[in-house]
């Protein structure tokens, strides 16, 4: 198979799964889609190293996953990393307390970027840390340090909301 | 794994289906790309060489040979000596139309000149597996082409939705001689299932071997252990193993792991709880979505305890278990009722009940809350149920009545059946790709079955 075809093959095939850890990655539909289409063109000159990798829908992945974090990181001062979810001001009910299910969808957006990709790449794609490492390019030690911090930082920000919720209910 | 983790587990599940499909940004990379150079052609170069080195030993080694079935051209490579010993194995010596298209680099030397397609008999599908409504692979035993007595591995492949096969490179395995329920009668190699996940990776596999092919099957790697059950979906590798092939009394004990596609390492998950009465006979794995179904089959036949089957559900592709233990309802008057076969799609889960006191009598049960609670459909079928699959509102039934076997539908989940005409048994499997694409293999392995209108109409694809 020409690698045209090759190329051609596997954009069709995996763009969708692609575009599923774009999302958790960078929160949003439009980024998304730019993130996957950037990895894949600037990969699409040297297709042959994709092919020739073990899984290339795993090499592809963490190519996004190491592009998301360049992005940000060449961009760093568009990025606005909320430390500590706002206080929930004055009591809506209706909108009230967040629902569970986008609590934690919530608190992940507000993560550092390497945080968040290392969490995606273990709680969704069961990577092991030396995977995530070679995703991330830094050390396993590394990982697990921002696995650690990230899981850290949602429970504290989680447990913060629920007390801001109740105080403000109460 | 903490509460806090299986919530972020869940949420970036439910999260990552929310992604756009795709379908438009696909052509929009295709566009961009088109309008650049093409990549390198190093990867091509390395592929040409892997592929002639063996065709130039193969010639040496086996006869070749196709055939043309009808108007329907087949080809096949096999192998020798028979599928139950090992023995070597032979490359196709011609350019398979359907076949890894890495294949069309080799060229036109007098080793690898295509040749006259030879006849080819005696084949026996064992498997199907699609990863599209055209793409699919057959794995299959034919008459060995080298003139040796027995069976031998064969694989087809078709890229217009079964109308016509082709043969290509099989497995470096041995496969059953009969059916793929003649498993444990094979050698160590021995495989009796695929599956493909795309069009590059798949799985050949048998109780205790395991062989990968990422790449559309050109070449395959063995890895350490087996399987009785696999499904692959959404990016990953769920599949069923045990120690014991062949299952013999207490039974078996089984074991999941989950990977992702095509990737060499294994991740064990915990089923959770006993089966009951231990007499386990065969394990079937299902998934739609996120949910994912294994049924472990308890023996019916007889003994004086009970024999239920269990069955497990999983709403996060494999990674967490619940037991839900029996899901048949048990009916009065009919002692015990043990489930039989399990199938899921569209938010619903059916499985096939069977009496014990009247083993000839199958009824459908069907949970629209993932598995939480089934209720019966419909009348009991006169027969013995061995399959059911596809969307549980058309429902399919295999029924091999004294080996002869019947297909039923059902469009009502099960509350009319209507016997599906010109379907010879006995059949061996029962499947759909969607709620429309099914296929079925009967008739001994010899004919594969196709349906593109929920089973309504069924035409058939005879191999020589």
């Amino acid at each position: 198979m020409q690698d045209t075809d090759a190329f051609t093959s596997f954009v069709r095939e995996n763009t969708s799964a692609l575009l599923g850890t774009a999302y958790l990655l960078t929160g949003d539909a439009i980024a998304a889609e730019e993130l996957v289409q950037r990895t894949l063109v600037h990969l699409y000159p040297k297709w042959d190293k994709v092919v020739a990798a073990e899984v290339p829908l795993a090499y592809v992945r963490r190519s996004v996953a190491n592009a998301f974090i360049n992005e940000k990181r060449s961009a760093a001062s568009r990025e606005f990393v909320v430390d500590v979810i706002p206080d929930a001001g004055v009591p809506d009910v209706a909108a009230g307390r967040i629902a569970d299910r986008d609590e934690i969808w919530t608190l992940l957006r507000r993560l550092p970027e390497r945080q968040r990709a290392a969490l995606v790449l273990r709680y969704f794609h069961d990577l092991p840390d030396a995977e995530i490492a070679d995703a991330l390019h830094c050390r396993a030690g590394t990982v697990r340090s921002l696995i650690s911090r990230g899981l850290s930082a949602m429970r504290e920000q989680a447990e913060r909301a629920d007390t801001a919720a109740s105080g403000g209910w109460s | 794994m903490s509460e806090f983790e299986k919530r972020l587990r869940a949420s970036l599940r439910r999260h990552a289906a929310e992604a756009p499909d795709g379908d438009r940004l696909v052509e929009r990379i295709l566009r961009e790309t088109s309008a650049r150079p093409a990549p390198s052609r190093s990867r091509r170069r390395r592929e040409w060489r892997t592929w002639t080195l063996p065709l130039a030993t193969a010639g040496a080694v086996a006869a070749i040979a196709a055939a043309l079935v009808g108007v329907t051209q087949v080809h096949h490579s096999a192998s020798s000596p028979p599928a139950v010993q090992p023995h070597s194995f032979a490359e196709l010596t011609h350019v398979p139309t359907g076949a890894p298209q890495d294949t069309r680099a080799v060229p036109t030397t007098a080793s690898s000149q295509p040749t006259v397609p030879p006849n080819l008999t005696n084949v026996h599908v064992l498997d199907a597996t699609f990863v599209g409504p055209n793409d699919g692979w057959l794995l299959a035993n034919a008459k060995c082409l080298d003139g040796k007595p027995g069976q031998c591995t064969a694989m087809l492949r078709t890229t217009d939705g079964g109308a016509t096969w082709t043969s290509m490179k099989p497995p470096p395995a041995n496969v059953p001689a009969a059916n793929i329920f003649d498993a444990q009668n094979c050698a160590d190699s021995c495989v009796n299932h695929i599956r493909f996940a795309t069009s590059r990776t798949g799985y050949a596999y048998g109780p205790s071997t395991f062989y990968v092919t990422t790449n559309g099957g050109a070449s395959w790697t063995k890895q350490p252990g087996g399987a009785v059950a696999l499904e692959t979906l959404a990016g990953n590798v769920i599949r069923v193993t045990t120690t014991q092939p062949g299952c013999g009394p207490p039974g078996c004990t089984y074991t999941v792991e989950t990977s992702d596609i095509g990737a060499s390492t294994w991740t064990p998950r915990t089923l959770p709880g006993a089966y009951d009465g231990g007499m386990t006979v065969g394990a079937d794995l299902v998934r739609a979505d996120q949910d994912a179904y294994i049924l472990v089959r308890a023996n019916t036949a007889g003994g004086a305890g009970s024999a239920r089957s269990t069955l497990f559900r999983s709403s996060d592709d494999g990674a967490s278990w619940h037991n839900a233990g029996e899901p048949c309802p048990q009916l009065p008057g009919y002692g015990e009722v043990d489930s039989r076969s399990v199938a899921a799609g569209h938010g619903q889960v059916g499985v096939t009940c069977v009496t014990r006191q009247a083993p000839q009598h199958a009824f459908a049960a069907v949970s629209t809350d993932g598995g939480g609670h089934f209720a019966a459909r419909g009348k009991l079928v006169a027969s013995s149920t061995d399959l059911l699959v596809g969307d549980p509102t058309t429902v399919m039934l295999s029924a091999p009545a004294s080996g002869a076997g019947t297909i039923f539908r059902s469009t009502d989940g099960g509350e009319q059946w209507i016997q599906v005409p010109g379907v010879r048994g006995p059949i061996s499997w029962l499947g759909f790709e969607s709620t429309t694409v099914g296929r079925i293999i009967g008739d001994n392995g010899r004919t594969i079955w196709t349906t593109n209108d929920a089973g309504a109409h069924w035409t058939p694809f005879t191999f020589g």
